[in-house]
């Protein structure tokens, strides 16, 4: 079907309105339909809100007081949850209780298993180094890799041991 | 440059980018720091990102708009990083492969740029970038959550690999739907030439990854890897079934594009890239053979609004559509 405006191109979307119940419909192309303003998406800002509305619903505001404040950049709880983006790296702290369920449905995980900061080695526990080398073992696995398996099996290994002394 | 060559896989490929978010402990993100916080910041990245070899650095609010737009349509800095309202900095290598951008929704954006399909040469180079820069720096991390970012969709590895690909065999089959719908269920996003929100234009697409924490960078390299491979092995089956299911208007299609694109007096640039898509898949099928892949690439990244203005001072969109039209004539004359 052709478009209902330009008679051009391809009718692709379908166009309902439903005013004091009186119903009109068109068939219009991508373009003409973006044209006509019966279509105001505009997907950065629905993006924003899309994001702060997942925050959102993982709080609840009963045991949250909705106005936390964070104590290094004075973000605000209500702040966040309204834009989705955090102010400092501290807000992570601050604002854990409302961030915990949302990260888990964006990324499906919890901790992380990827590169440590050479600087931050020493004051990074046994478990988290045997976390990242563990997910190392298995790409190195699955691309056939099989000395570098070795070695970091080894490793692996002794860092286990030497929490067990 | 870089971004004009035939890389591998080149004839689905254009391109694969790398980037890694970073940002410093005890600093507000560029979106919290009040502007002395702003010049503080960019002093401490900029000497730490000196001392990567070959690169220069920009202070962005001395650039011209469409100096800015232009680096921007080459995707070598985000649309973000011409945004004035921050003070904005970048520190870019002399072959534009690697570009460290200051102050952009993090601290922090490396990036670093191949042509073709080349995941692990852009993951390799970032990662030494990383580790030149991690030298001097204090990075935000935590163990739990990895390097903390301003948005939490980035947190983690912080990482993001882009491949952009040209589709235009799966886009005509009518498939590109149902595949962003199948990728996405995977962690994974297919967006226009111009990244989030952005329309599709001349069947370029990027595919992206989305998930970032508890999966390693090795392991997210590996299955977009995977992931891209597959489609650019449907895309060239697709391309052929579509050939071979309709001969000559498949060929009446293609050379009457390469016609428009070799005569025409006024061009806009939606039209000019769908007509760029159409003699690729020419070039693809061996119907046309008068020009190549390198010549479109080339073509592509000079007729883009603000790269156009930049490189020949026009600026009305009037006057871009005749440029426009006589660049791409004289390329493939």
């Amino acid at each position: 079907m052709k478009c209902q405006k330009c008679n051009e191109r391809e009718a692709n979307t379908h166009i309902q309105k439903i005013v004091n119940g009186k119903k009109t419909e068109y068939y219009l192309c991508s373009k003409c339909a973006a044209e006509s303003g019966e279509l105001k998406i505009s997907f950065d800002g629905d993006f924003d809100n899309f994001f702060g509305g997942l925050f959102g619903k993982g709080t609840n505001l009963f045991s949250a007081p909705a106005d936390k404040v964070c104590g290094v950049c004075k973000m605000t709880l209500s702040e966040f949850l309204k834009h989705g983006k955090l102010g400092c790296s501290k807000c992570y702290e601050e604002f854990e209780a409302s961030l915990s369920k949302p990260l888990k449905q964006i990324h499906g995980q919890s901790t992380h298993t990827g590169k440590i900061p050479k600087r931050s080695e020493k004051e990074i526990s046994r478990e988290a180094k045997i976390r990242r080398l563990q997910s190392e073992l298995e790409a190195a696995v699955s691309n056939q890799e099989f000395e570098m398996a070795a070695k970091l099996r080894d490793e692996i290994n002794a860092l286990k041991e030497g929490g067990e002394k | 440059m870089w971004y004009t060559k035939f890389g591998n896989m080149g004839d689905v490929v254009l391109s694969t980018r790398v980037r890694l978010a970073r940002n410093l402990k005890d600093k507000p993100f560029p979106n919290r720091a009040d502007k002395s916080q702003q010049e503080e910041i960019i002093d401490i990245l900029k000497a730490a990102a000196e001392k990567i070899e070959n690169t220069k650095f920009f202070d962005l609010s001395n650039m011209q708009e469409r100096e800015k737009k232009a680096l921007a349509e080459r995707h070598i800095i985000s649309p973000l990083l011409t945004d004035n309202k921050i003070k904005r900095g970048l520190v870019l290598s002399d072959d534009q492969r690697i570009s460290v951008m200051l102050m952009e929704e993090d601290h922090l954006r490396i990036q670093t740029m191949h042509e073709g399909f080349a995941i692990e040469e852009c993951l390799n180079s970032a990662m030494e970038v990383d580790d030149i820069l991690e030298e001097s720096l204090d990075y935000a991390f935590s163990e739990k959550l990895g390097y903390l970012t301003c948005c939490p969709t980035n947190v983690g590895t912080g990482l993001r690999i882009s491949v952009m690909v040209c589709l235009p065999g799966i886009t005509m089959a009518g498939r590109i739907d149902s595949l962003s719908r199948t990728l996405s269920k995977m962690g994974i996003a297919v967006r226009g030439i111009f990244g989030e929100g952005s329309q599709s234009l001349g069947n370029i697409y990027q595919i992206s990854n989305q998930v970032t924490l508890g999966i390693s960078e090795e392991e997210t390299a590996q299955k977009l890897s995977e992931i891209v491979s597959e489609i650019i092995s449907q895309e060239r089956s697709l391309q052929q079934k579509i050939y071979l299911s309709d001969k000559f208007r498949i060929e009446d299609k293609v050379m009457r594009s390469l016609g428009t694109l070799k005569y025409s007096r006024v061009m806009g640039s939606e039209e000019a890239l769908g007509l760029i898509s159409d003699v690729r898949f020419g070039i693809n099928l061996g119907i046309i053979k008068e020009t190549n892949l390198e010549k479109l690439n080339e073509i592509l990244y000079s007729i883009l609004p603000a790269i156009l203005s930049a490189s020949y001072n026009v600026e009305t969109v009037a006057d871009r559509d005749i440029k426009r039209a006589e660049v791409i004539r004289e390329k493939l004359g």
